[in-house]
């Protein structure tokens, strides 16, 4: 019986033994709360730039050689010190002058910063990491331990290990035998040095940067060939496939690619849109991609192909390997977990005399004469071409697609053909530089669509013709030097959307034409100088002139019609 | 006969929960020991995809500020995102703060709605006509995305065989209580080794209807969301993979959300999940078994996690039966087998994949101490059991009487922003 009663006891007790200790755990202890970065925020350099950031921030306020970054720590001024040990331990910074790598040195453990040019082109010296505000050179044999990163370009030499990232701000060149783990530029140059620079596009046709048409989804096909093309050996297909796929030679395929298992571009094919898969990706001799890359298993990249177009950031992304060939370009970010490798050559190579890499040459000035090219523009268009400084129109179009110039921060005149009617949304927002839009008043212009001309500070004046109908929501917000707004006396204008003029700081007096019926929320709002608006009778109670009505002092005409 | 229908239940049940102890178990041991598939975070794009942010809100004057401001500090470019809070029949200050933002934002255009069909899918049809965006992201109003969760979110919509994408939510109210502190076991497992696993072994992780997206054009041409079906979310999971679309989980896509603070509350809410999750079952079962565009492990996953909502109420009349076979005397039919039997009580606490999930799941995220709340556990365990009966026994009713279900919202607990 006795026995019994202890087996009971030891059997509650064990029953039980798990929920005490849990509830005494739960009342004792705090959960932990697993933290979610917040800012964090995608950026390829963000290495170097927040490096940089950090440095530029402390420098001026450092005290005898003594920095503080995240610690406190000493570092090597490199404009005056001509003496190095074989292995620097410190930071380096230098603010007046380039860093070069001096002779002796074997190796940084501490980062380097140059205010101008770095240049390390001493074989097998290792670095930690290093930043160029301007232009950077990785000599023959460097070994990267962290990251490098220029503001401008970075040219790199053969068989350099590059660490966990190397990248630049405008072009990236690497030598060849040389070990990545991430690369990042606008135009990466694979496999080259800066002296055999050679256009990617000058051996490519310019219609494969043209604008998709209307695609067709074909499933599980094992290739893609001639029979699937027009007469112009174009696909306007999208291929959705289970199994292996090889787009054959000299094809164009219009649409994406995404094979569950691997796919093969042979030589000089084309893909416009992107390539996703589960095995590897082999593309061929002078194949192109114009959208991303990304595959679960490994990528081969052989001679003169590219990946990404110009002025576009694109992504060539692996789970396992990447293997590049010579000659291969990439617009924007490389990136594999197991390492990638630019294919080594015996041939002499050109380090004997190192050179900085040129910057790229921007298009500064465009010019349409040609309608079918226009219409045919890609649907970005020129967005967040920051160096386009003037634009001319020059054909019988009626439109500007959205987005068209969005971001040309460069931007400062644009001469439009007497045929528009529609600018779309968004067209010239962020435009900051840009000036003159008077043109609108001898365009046919009937819509101007959301955000057109959002933050173009520079404008001036926005006069409009008998043809307005309808101006989108913001769409002249945060214009903040627009002084004069002004509608053609038989101005058909109906329609004013939420927040139109809000930010107009300069804007003192503006007459709403006769037809104007609906005033948005916010049209004129935050116009700091806005002294007096005139309305027609009826628009009065619209949310935008009530709100000027109840919070500011501006003066509302109402018009009898 | 009667007895022997309960022992063959019994032997029903038995064989259930060892194959979602199977499941369980192979999907931890993919989280630990397997290949990881790579989630598209690291594409970088200039030509990011058009998106709306829809937030249905009913009577969220508290929380709604949280959501907002966060949104504003996210990384996007401003030509492709718009933002379309729906106010759902509020009848709080929704409307009125909700126009405060659009007066000083013109990105976020409040939908107003004020009308009797009142529910998540009504108003995200709604929404749907509204947007300009090709990719409709929905956030919950409790929910605090972080900067770079749009371009996380979005980047998915790259791969042209994605119709929606997944992200993982992380209660930020862990501490509250003890029911906070188990769900943030739930959730840990679920996302970090349940979702992630599917996404690794290419079954089917399930769109959440919150913290994800999906394409636009595949609903609208779809004729949207059914207002019948109390679980949209996972309506449009077996839609998309019935249609040739896969679904994806981005386990870096991390948001913090409000877990339920009271047991009533989170029971109304697991009651609803189950009888909308059950609706899905009963529609998409024939559809899923007979597809072409599901292979056969897809098709598998797809089964079993139709039936995730209906293995409780299983579970529990199986228990009922046991306790009738052992006043009966009849429960010796298992001897020889009794380790079986002892194996599937054990999994049977397992049905919400605590032991295995949730154990590695908090051995991943580096929180390995709270695993000594497990036993706790077999509370939810009973708990839910009992509530998702009443779902099943709810989507059994709605399809009997085909009435119209009435949507219902989870309470909020947080305190209003400052």
């Amino acid at each position: 019986m006795h026995i019994i009663i202890i087996l009971a006891i030891v059997f509650v007790i064990m029953l039980l033994t798990p929920f005490v200790s849990a509830i005494v755990y739960c009342k004792s202890r705090q959960g932990k709360i697993l933290t979610i970065r917040q800012e964090k925020i995608k950026d390829a350099r963000y290495f170097g730039k927040s490096f940089a950031k950090l440095v530029e921030e402390n420098v001026s306020v450092q005290k005898d050689g003594v920095i503080n970054l995240s610690k406190e720590e000493t570092y090597i001024d490199g404009d005056k010190t001509t003496e190095f040990p074989s292995i620097v331990e410190e930071l380096v910074i230098c603010r007046e002058k380039d860093f070069v790598a001096p002779e002796g040195v074997k190796g940084f453990a501490g980062e380097i910063y140059s205010n101008h040019n770095v240049i390390i082109n001493k074989k097998n010296v290792s670095l930690r990491a290093a930043y160029a505000k301007e232009c950077m050179i990785v000599g023959d044999a460097v070994s990267v331990d962290r990251w490098v990163d220029a503001e401008q370009t970075l040219a790199v030499y053969d068989n350099c290990d590059l660490g966990m990232s190397a990248s630049a701000g405008q072009r990236l060149s690497v030598g060849k035998g040389c070990s990545f783990r991430r690369l990042y530029a606008p135009e990466i140059l694979v496999g080259q040095y800066p002296a055999t620079y050679v256009n990617p596009m000058e051996n490519r046709e310019s219609r494969i940067l043209e604008a998709a048409k209307q695609l067709e989804v074909v499933r599980n096909v094992n290739y893609v060939s001639k029979d699937m093309t027009n007469s112009q050996g174009e696909a306007d297909i999208t291929v959705l496939t289970r199994e292996n796929l090889v787009v054959l030679e000299n094809i164009i395929v219009r649409g994406d690619v995404r094979s569950h298992k691997s796919v093969r571009l042979c030589d000089n094919s084309v893909v416009c849109g992107n390539i996703f898969a589960e095995d590897d990706i082999h593309i061929g001799k002078n194949a192109t991609v114009l959208g991303n890359v990304f595959t679960q298993g490994s990528i081969y990249v052989e001679e003169g192909a590219m990946i990404g177009k110009p002025g576009q950031i694109t992504s060539m992304i692996a789970k396992d390997t990447i293997t590049m060939a010579k000659n291969v370009c990439v617009f924007g970010y490389v990136s594999c977990e197991r390492g990638g490798k630019i294919v080594s050559s015996n041939a002499e190579n050109a380090s004997a005399n190192v050179e900085f890499l040129t910057k790229p040459q921007f298009t500064t000035q465009i010019c349409f004469d040609d309608i079918e090219e226009y219409e045919k523009l890609s649907v970005e268009g020129f967005r967040k071409q920051e160096l386009l400084k003037s634009v001319k129109v020059d054909v019988e179009t009626k439109e500007v697609a959205k987005s068209m110039f969005f971001g040309c921060k460069s931007l400062e005149e644009v001469v439009l053909p007497e045929s528009v009617e529609v600018i779309g949304a968004y067209a010239f927002a962020d435009c900051f530089r840009l000036k003159d839009i008077t043109a609108c008043s001898d365009m046919s212009v009937r819509t101007i669509g959301t955000s057109a001309f959002e933050n173009c500070r520079n404008l001036q004046a926005a006069i409009f013709g008998e043809t307005l109908q309808s101006l989108g929501a913001a769409a002249f917000a945060g214009c903040s030097g627009l002084k004069r707004v002004q509608f053609a006396g038989e101005c058909g204008l109906t329609h004013i959307g939420d927040h139109c003029f809000n930010g107009c700081e300069n804007l003192e007096s503006i007459e709403l034409p006769d037809s104007v019926e609906v005033v948005g929320v916010s049209a004129f709002a935050n116009c700091k100088k806005l002294i007096e608006i005139s309305v027609p009778a009826g628009c009065e109670t619209q949310p935008g002139i009530e709100q000027l009505r109840q919070e500011t002092e501006v003066q509302v005409c109402v018009r009898s019609l | 006969m009667v007895v022997a229908f309960i022992k063959g239940y019994m032997i029903f049940c038995i064989v259930l929960v060892l194959i979602y102890l199977v499941r369980h178990f192979l999907f931890a041991m993919q989280r630990l020991a397997g290949r990881q598939r790579l989630y598209y975070n690291d594409i970088h794009s200039s030509d990011m995809k058009s998106i709306t942010v829809v937030i249905p809100m009913h009577n969220e004057e508290q929380v709604l500020s949280y959501v907002l401001d966060s949104l504003l500090e996210c990384d996007y470019d401003r030509d492709r995102m718009e933002i379309i809070p729906i106010n759902d029949n509020s009848s709080d200050k929704t409307k009125e703060l909700l126009d405060e933002y659009h007066k000083k934002y013109e990105f976020i255009r409040p939908l107003h709605r004020d009308c009797p069909d009142r529910g998540k899918p009504v108003g995200l049809n709604d929404a749907m006509q509204l947007a300009t965006g090709e990719i409709i992201i929905v956030f919950d109003a409790d929910y605090r995305p972080a900067k770079d969760m749009l371009k996380q979110l979005a980047s998915a919509f790259e791969d042209p065989e994605v119709g929606a994408v997944m992200g993982r939510v992380i209660p930020y109210n862990t501490n509250k209580n003890m029911l906070t502190r188990l769900l943030n076991l739930e959730r840990s497992g679920g996302y970090q080794v349940d979702q992630q696993a599917r996404y690794n072994l290419k079954t089917i992780p399930q769109y959440g209807g919150t913290v994800g997206g999906f394409r636009k054009d595949i609903l609208l041409s779809t004729g949207g969301f059914n207002p019948l079906v109390l679980a949209e979310d996972t309506e449009l999971t077996y839609r998309l993979y019935t249609s040739g679309w896969k679904v994806i989980y981005a386990n870096s896509a991390e948001c913090y959300e409000e877990a339920p603070e009271t047991w009533e509350v989170r029971g109304k809410q697991i009651r609803r999940w189950a009888r909308g999750h059950n609706q899905v079952l009963f529609r998409y079962l024939p559809k899923t078994i007979l597809t072409k565009h599901m292979n056969l492990r897809e098709k598998l996953d797809g089964i079993m996690l139709l039936f995730v909502y209906a293995v409780p109420f299983f579970l529990l009349v199986g228990q009922i039966a046991s306790l009738a076979l052992f006043f009966l005397g009849e429960f010796s039919f298992l001897a020889g087998w009794w380790v079986l039997m002892f194996m599937a009580i054990y999994c049977s606490f397992g049905n919400f994949a605590p032991f295995f999930e949730i154990g590695t799941a908090l051995f991943l995220d580096g929180i390995k101490g709270e695993a000594m709340l497990l036993p706790l556990l077999l509370f939810n365990f009973y708990f839910y059991m009992w509530n998702i009966s009443m779902g099943f026994c709810d989507a059994i009713a709605d399809v009997v009487t085909k009435r119209k279900v009435k949507w219902a919202k989870t309470a909020r607990f947080a305190q209003k922003k400052a």
